[in-house]
């Protein structure tokens, strides 16, 4: 291998660990490059291709069975009814053994957007299958000599016993595998982000990502030979308790302080925080801004801390106000009454919404019409309420008129493209711009799409904000063919595309909701509290 | 499309923090700086 591909590839092993298979890895992989390029010279997009190295450690997840590859496969299997959506249709006999190129394929297919997004592909494109074809063959070859050995596997198997154990793994997962670490990049390209801790923190505790819908924390859950109550807790670490705590005690042991205690100012509940450092600077009285995620009873710091060292008892009714207010959909994670309460008046919106436009779907011509008849129905939504109430939230929130400030996004200014307001009884309402391209793609029954059809179709698909079931009702009302041409899906059953590319880029809506509705907090209530 | 919700992880990060007592992430950190 190259000085540079070699270096590359070490810089992705687990440092400390080796297993007695690594070392072929590099050459298997090196020479797969050279096999790839040859069937690639004929290729519509012959330089576009997988990195050498991720096909050598996706075969030595399969050959050492590490659990990668096969936890995608049985997440498939139980969402979607096959382990391999759009490759393999749903039949229950289809068993899929070691490199089979089918898996190459789904391989490369979904990794494609990380490499050249630029380029809509279909899952069924030959190019893919030569080239699946083209590796499979190599690799069952190479790889029937090799030892079943791996330092990846080594270090996987290590306890699991602090929720820092668990947190390397994640780390090393989410941020070096074949698996995520294309994803990682391609969310920080997106996201103009810097590679800092909060951002890899967020990834590998919140991202869903492509591999339909999974985050790391689902692929390591589902890596690790773990007990189901610890695969749970590990599948929850997506909802980190964000908060304000007020540090009560501080336990030392042997010139250590294994854990301290700290209240929750927002929810009021104690929490046991393992520390094990000789160089804790929190001592009671502090107030640490932070988050937290629990493993085996007790709660661990994840990514970076803020100390407030001053704040007085006082103003803590301000920050629990604040939170809920300004952070709700974290404080509803740890506040489920509150929770409760905001699903509650969100249900009653979606009534008032069905009432008043005569369905749960509307749409408008431009933003100005959107915004003056939704302008319209918070007043007239508000003049139920009594004047005292009224004047009061007038009052806190600073504002002119009877109703609530509205804003929307940029991206809304001056469109005159259609603008469809979906009314969600879960979450609140949603609202699709270029809903006139959306219908008339719809319409289509995927045939025929103009580009701007298929764009608009495609974004309201990856649109972070637009729900399945907004999708879903659209679908219901016109099919979803046309969903699956914009992917240029031709090679599955409609039903199966839908539901593969709801999960594959709105995976974030398949975990645990909250209403995006904020309660306004009663000032001489948080007082009181 | 509805703007992103409100009190998303992504939010009120400006300032800088004080401290990294997640042991893993801070080890990974340091690693990448090596």
């Amino acid at each position: 291998m190259s000085g540079s591909a070699k270096q590359v590839f070490q810089s992705l092993r687990v440092p400390g660990f080796t297993g007695r298979g690594d070392k072929y890895l590099g050459e298997i992989a090196q020479e797969l490059g050279r096999v790839l390029r040859k069937t690639q010279n004929r290729f519509a997009f012959p330089s576009c291709r997988l990195p050498e190295a991720a096909w050598g450690e996706w075969a030595e997840d399969i050959h050492n069975d590490i659990g990668l590859w096969r936890t995608v496969e049985a997440h498939q299997q139980r969402c979607l009814g096959t382990p391999l959506p759009l490759v393999v249709n749903p039949d229950p006999e289809v068993e899929l053994r070691g490199f089979d190129p089918r898996r190459l394929q789904f391989l490369l297919w979904t990794l494609w957007p990380c490499l050249k997004p630029e380029v809509i592909i279909s899952p069924a494109h030959e190019d893919l299958i030569r080239l699946a074809e083209a590796a499979s063959r190599l690799l069952t070859d190479r790889f029937a000599r090799l030892p079943q050995d791996s330092g990846v596997q080594r270090f996987l198997a290590t306890p699991n016993e602090y929720g820092w154990d668990i947190k390397r793994k994640l780390l090393w997962i989410g941020i070096n595998s074949y698996l995520f670490r294309f994803f990682f990049f391609h969310d920080l390209d997106d996201h103009q982000g810097e590679p800092d801790i909060a951002t890899k923190d967020d990834f590998v505790c919140q991202h869903c990502t492509e591999w339909s819908g999974l985050g790391v924390i689902d692929v390591l859950a589902g890596t690790l030979d773990l007990p189901e109550g610890d695969r749970a807790t590990l599948r929850s670490w997506y909802e980190r308790h964000w908060s304000f705590f007020r540090v009560l005690t501080r336990h030392e042991e042997a010139g250590e302080v294994k854990y301290i205690t700290a209240l929750n100012l927002v929810n009021r509940h104690p929490y046991v925080i393992r520390m094990d450092t000789n160089q804790c600077p929190f001592t009671p009285g502090m107030v640490i801004y932070g988050a937290l995620t629990p493993w085996r009873g007790e709660w661990y710091w994840s990514g970076e801390q803020r100390l407030f060292e001053d704040m007085t008892e006082a103003e803590e009714s301000i920050v629990r106000k604040e939170m809920l207010e300004r952070s709700s959909s974290i404080a509803y994670r740890y506040c489920p009454a509150e929770a409760a309460k905001a699903l509650e008046f969100t249900r009653e919106n979606h009534a008032k919404f069905v009432a008043y436009y005569g369905g749960d779907l509307t749409v408008f011509p431009d933003d100005l019409t959107l915004a003056a008849a939704e302008q319209k129905r918070m007043q007239a939504g508000w003049q139920e309420r009594d004047a005292e109430s009224i004047a009061r939230v007038m009052r806190e929130q600073g504002l002119k008129h009877p109703r609530p400030r509205m804003a929307f996004p940029p991206e809304f200014l001056k469109h005159n493209q259609g603008i469809a307001a979906f009314a969600n009884p879960e979450e609140g309402v949603e609202n699709l711009i270029h809903f006139n391209q959306v219908l008339s793609a719809l319409r289509k029954k995927g045939a025929g799409l103009t580009e701007e059809e298929s764009d608009a179709l495609r974004n309201a698909m990856m649109a972070e904000a637009i729900s399945p079931a907004f999708v879903r009702r659209l679908a219901g009302e016109h099919g979803a063919e046309s969903f699956a041409e914009a992917f240029l899906i031709r090679n599955a059953p409609v039903e199966l595309a839908l539901e593969f590319l709801l999960r594959r880029h709105k995976g974030h809506f398949y975990r645990k909701r909250y209403p995006s509705l904020s309660l306004v907090q009663d000032e001489k209530q948080a007082e009181r509290d | 499309m509805k703007s992103k919700p409100k009190g998303t992880e992504r939010r009120g990060r400006k300032a800088p923090a004080d401290f990294v007592f997640d042991k893993a992430l801070a080890r990974v950190d340091q690693e990448s700086l090596a």
